[in-house]
């Protein structure tokens, strides 16, 4: 039975793949020719290895992304070998050579230490290796913000000389390097800041609740003593949540959780006024997110839906979509014009909570994912949020 | 079949309706804390079953048991040995990590974004060849239904598919899934158990067990054909065509017509069709031995392919998300190993009543027929159409879920892994990334259907089971090197994968160039994974070996992977210093 029908079982494979091979063939021949001269292949080759050293680089100077770029160095540079050192010592080595320099040598068995300000150029290598076939040796230095981290060595074969050429592209080379390197600070630098900016969230978001909340259990304690005593239990848990440092991801369970604490404690000061609709898929419960990444979205909902007019009706819609998942916060509030809500996000008038989530959640997945703002004069206000459903170095503490 | 059609048009309508609509499965209201809305283990499992079971367990096996015997019955064995592998290795881990595809994994844990790219083809090629066998098992079943021609059902079911996932009808929802997993348990216990109650027990034993070849029954057997077909008689025996009685010597070949009723006598020996192997009863009963697919060295193929296929599919590994935590991904998969084992008592029972009460299916080779038509042909009358109607119903359940399922991994894979980074720097937003992921869903489908039309005579059994083998020869071994093994390194892993799907379906497509070999090391080619995994697995290690470039934060990886959740496990720097000094 197998036999007989194979060869059409073939066919159709065939068939599939002429389909697929027919429609790569025509997305190719719609692009505009290339032709490519020698000099323009020499860019590419260039451009092509500065590229590739991006994002090892990106991770900063180490023994594992010095390996990684030492390569490309050496096609970028043309040079015999080249070694990338940190202060002290050779972070990688490739070349010629290589089977007596090592990473982990001292660099000052190659060069001289590199100063903050010049490139360093020696005739000849002073190695010990009786059968060493390097001889001219140049060093760069590398600057992160006009402070040395390290050196770039470019080492020629013995007996060639040196030429300005030579020397300016070493030079480049450092300062292609160094710029990479760079750019790994202000990554670094960007975390930090967006730490601060958490930092500040927990700081920014309870004057006024804190306010509102104890008003409102105060209330209770004649008439109700039992209810007042939950609410502060709930209020109590409700500040350890927001104020417990060092846990920067979530999961969404845990973030509703709180959600649900707050708006108890919204409620008890609203009483029926206030209306809430929470429906959300379990599939969406494991998603890792920023910590206190839902709760400011539900906040403003209150704020600028419930509380100016005394009542409203707040809906919270959690939803997964094969790979993402979805937040919707929906108030029937006053709600804003088009222009209001476009700087809402950007954190211009008002609703800095929004415009931190928003920078959180973007700096964390990327500029595919984070908040939508939709709203109308007198229809209420939609807040999106969307999330991957993993992400990688992303976890729940 | 009229009845058949509306049960038909009842799941289906009712699958798509409850993935519409089964927002409203997600409980509500404020009241409760949210912990205890998280998922159970069992409706998880149920949910993991239900996507699981696919045309080939509700079709196939049966159809490949009635063909070859017993030795068919290793494939259930192994569908559901496969969840063990998965419990002892992957299960918690990979719940641990957070992972949600098997692309995500295979990024994260060896930083190559080129790895996902793999990865990423792999899903593809997997999803796509498991989808094939899903089409085919609906042409099949809405032929028996309507007698409509073979490739309305598979373009029915596959547009019908396509649109529903991109319109966004079928997310995967987890009780959803579970509901259908019940489903298809009913559809095929129901109608087993009341045909064994019918028939006092396993009717006509020496058929099943003894020296005798598949033979009409005691009334005789009347068959309608609906095209022509050859067969050959394994013994002499004669036939009853337009009142005349034909004789055929043992061996002798005869061209049955179509639509005319021919008649074989009562005990008559029945004529199988070119492919179909005529066994004894004592042959067809032996699960190993001989130089078929009972061969020990394809079982043992087939047992491999299987019990580390299954953490390798991309559809199936999704649905462990779900669970809250490792501990309970252990426990959901205990469930499953008792959800399955019930499943596959039945598939077992249509096979060998298939056998002694349908003989004349063998004539057409169409035994993937058999658990569609066989409450039908032995039990004529009302109660045979009303359980073969539950039976189609049943399939088609399968069909669809398996195959939702499916095309979700292979447009999810297109719209998150492979475009992003065909179209690097150009605007990506999340209605954007739906819209992508609506016309892969539209797309994907095309090439499956394709191969699914001319790939009528292919078992469906068979077909699953080379995207098992594929799985297992790709990324079984990344994930049991990835989570076990701190040595592994990006290129071990994508060379590995490479290889393994090269030798596999290198192996694949060799046999079916080569027709049908049978006997000796070339029947292989038939069940590669024997060979493929090995090599899957040497290749990745000897490779992330000699590789210099080994992960940097391996023992961060390994406490995410490992380290039981809540305890907040994670190495500072100095204790990394320590570690590796």
């Amino acid at each position: 039975m197998l036999c007989c029908q194979s060869v059409g079982f073939l066919i159709g494979v065939v068939v599939g793949l002429a389909i697929a091979a027919s429609a790569v063939a025509a997305l190719r021949l719609l692009r505009p020719p290339r032709v490519v001269s020698d000099e323009v292949r020499g860019l590419q080759t260039a451009l092509h290895a500065a590229n590739g050293m991006l994002p090892d680089l990106r991770r900063g100077l180490s023994e594992d992304s010095a390996r990684k770029v030492t390569g490309h160095l050496l096609t970028l540079t043309q040079a015999s070998a080249v070694a990338l050192g940190d202060k002290r010592r050779v972070l990688a080595f490739d070349g010629l050579g290589h089977d007596h320099h090592h990473a982990g040598d001292e660099l000052i068995k190659i060069t001289a230490p590199a100063r903050e300000d010049r490139l360093h150029v020696e005739s000849r290598l002073a190695c010990e290796h009786p059968d060493c076939p390097l001889g001219p040796v140049i060093a760069a230095p590398l600057l992160v913000a006009g402070e040395l981290v390290g050196s770039f060595v470019a080492l020629y074969a013995r007996g060639r000389r040196i030429t300005p050429n030579d020397t300016r592209t070493a030079a480049e080379a450092a300062s292609l390097v160094s710029a990479q390197l760079e750019l790994n600070a202000m990554d670094e630098q960007a975390e930090r800041l967006a730490r601060a900016e958490l930092r500040a969230l927990r700081a920014q978001i309870s004057p006024h609740f804190i306010y509102n909340a104890l008003a409102a259990i105060a209330g209770y304690i004649h008439s109700n003593p039992d209810e007042a005593r939950d609410l502060l239990t709930e209020f109590a848990e409700f500040t350890r949540y927001a104020f417990r440092s060092q846990r920067p991801y979530v999961t969404l369970a845990d973030e509703l959780g709180y959600v649900e604490k707050y708006l108890r404690l919204e409620r008890a000061r609203f009483g029926e006024r206030l209306q809430v609709r929470l429906q959300v898929e379990p599939e969406v419960l494991p998603v890792v997110v920023p910590v206190l990444s839902l709760q400011p979205l539900v906040e403003n909902a209150v704020r600028h839906g419930v509380e100016r007019r005394g009542f409203g009706r707040i809906e919270i819609v959690g939803r997964h979509l094969d790979h993402d998942v979805e937040l919707r916060v929906t108030d029937d509030g006053v709600g804003m014009d088009a222009e209001r809500a476009a700087t809402v996000l950007a954190g211009q008038g008002g609703g800095v909570g929004i415009a931190n989530v928003q920078a959180r959640l973007q700096a964390i997945f990327g500029p595919g994912y984070g908040l939508e703002l939709r709203s109308e004069p007198g229809h209420g206000t939609t807040v999106t949020m969307t999330l991957p459903k993993f992400r990688a170095g992303v976890r729940a503490a | 079949m009229i009845v058949a059609l509306v049960a038909v048009a009842g799941v289906t309508l009712g699958t798509l309706g409850l993935g519409t609509w089964g927002m409203r499965f997600a409980r509500t209201t404020s009241d409760l804390l949210v912990a205890s809305r998280l998922v159970t283990p069992w409706w998880n499992a149920a949910a993991i079953s239900g996507e699981y079971l696919s045309a080939a367990s509700f079709l196939g096996i049966a159809g490949l048991e009635m063909q070859i015997g017993a030795s068919a019955l290793w494939q259930s064995l192994g569908f559901t040995a496969g969840y063990l592998a998965l419990l002892l290795f992957v299960a918690a881990p990979l719940r641990r990590y957070g992972s949600y595809t098997i692309p995500d994994f295979a990024e994260a844990r060896l930083h190559s974004p080129t790895l996902r790219l793999v990865a990423a083809a792999i899903v593809l090629v997997i999803a796509g060849f498991y989808l094939v066998p899903q089409l085919k098992g609906a042409g099949l079943a809405l032929n028996v239904v309507i007698g409509s021609p073979y490739w309305v059902g598979v373009v029915v079911v596959a547009v019908i598919v396509a649109v529903n996932v991109a319109l966004g009808g079928m997310r995967g929802i987890t009780f959803v899934q579970a509901f259908q997993f019940w489903i298809k348990v009913f559809a095929i216990a129901v109608p087993a158990i009341l045909l064994l109650i019918h028939f006092g027990g396993l009717p006509e034993r020496a058929a099943l067990f003894g020296r005798s070849l598949p033979h009409a029954g005691s009334r005789g057997l009347t068959v309608r054909l609906g095209s022509r077909q050859r067969a050959q008689f394994p013994q002499a025996g004669s036939f009853i065509v337009h009142g005349q009685t034909v004789h055929v010597r043992a061996g002798g070949w005869v061209s049955l017509p179509a639509h005319t009723p021919i008649s074989i006598p009562p005990g008559g020996v029945v004529p199988v069709a070119a492919g179909t192997p005529a066994l004894t009863g004592a042959r067809w009963s032996r699960p190993v031995g001989g130089t078929g697919q009972g061969a020990p060295v394809l079982v043992y193929s087939l047992l491999i392919a299987t019990f580390l296929g299954t953490m390798g599919l991309p559809h199936v590994l999704v649905r462990f998300y779900t669970n809250p935590d490792g501990y309970a991904a252990r426990r959901t998969t205990v469930r499953v190993l008792g959800l399955l084992s019930l499943f596959y008592l039945f598939p077992a029972i249509y096979g060998a009543l298939g056998r002694v009460l349908a003989p004349q299916l063998y004539i057409t080779g169409q035994t993937d027929d058999v658990v569609l038509s066989l409450p039908r042909i032995a039990w004529p009358g009302a109660g045979g159409t009303i359980l073969t109607a539950v039976t189609c119903a049943g399939a088609f359940a399968a069909f669809l879920s398996t195959s939702s399922g499916l095309l979700v991994s292979l447009a999810g894979t297109f719209s998150h892994d492979v475009w992003p980074r065909l179209a690097r720097g150009r605007p990506q937003g999340a209605s954007l990334r739906r819209l992508h992921f609506r016309l892969a869903a539209l797309g994907a489908v095309v090439i499956p259907a394709l191969v699914a039309l001319v790939a009528q005579g292919v078992d469906i059994a068979i077909l699953v089971g080379w995207a098992f083998a594929l799985a297992a020869s790709s990324f079984c071994p990344m994930f049991l090197l990835g989570i076990w093994w701190t040595r592994l390194t990006a290129r071990g892993a994508a060379w590995g994968m490479v290889a393994g799907m090269l030798v596999a379906t290198g192996m694949i497509f060799a046999g079916l160039a080569l027709g049908e070999p049978t006997g000796g090391a070339l029947a292989l080619l038939e069940q590669p994974a024997i060979v493929s995994v090995p090599v899957a697995f040497a290749t990745m290690i000897g490779i992330s070996l000699v590789d210099p470039l080994r992960v940097s934060d391996v023992e961060q990886q390994m406490l995410a992977l490992h380290a039981p959740e809540g305890l907040g496990l994670r190495l500072d720097d100095e204790e990394r210093a320590q570690l590796l000094a």
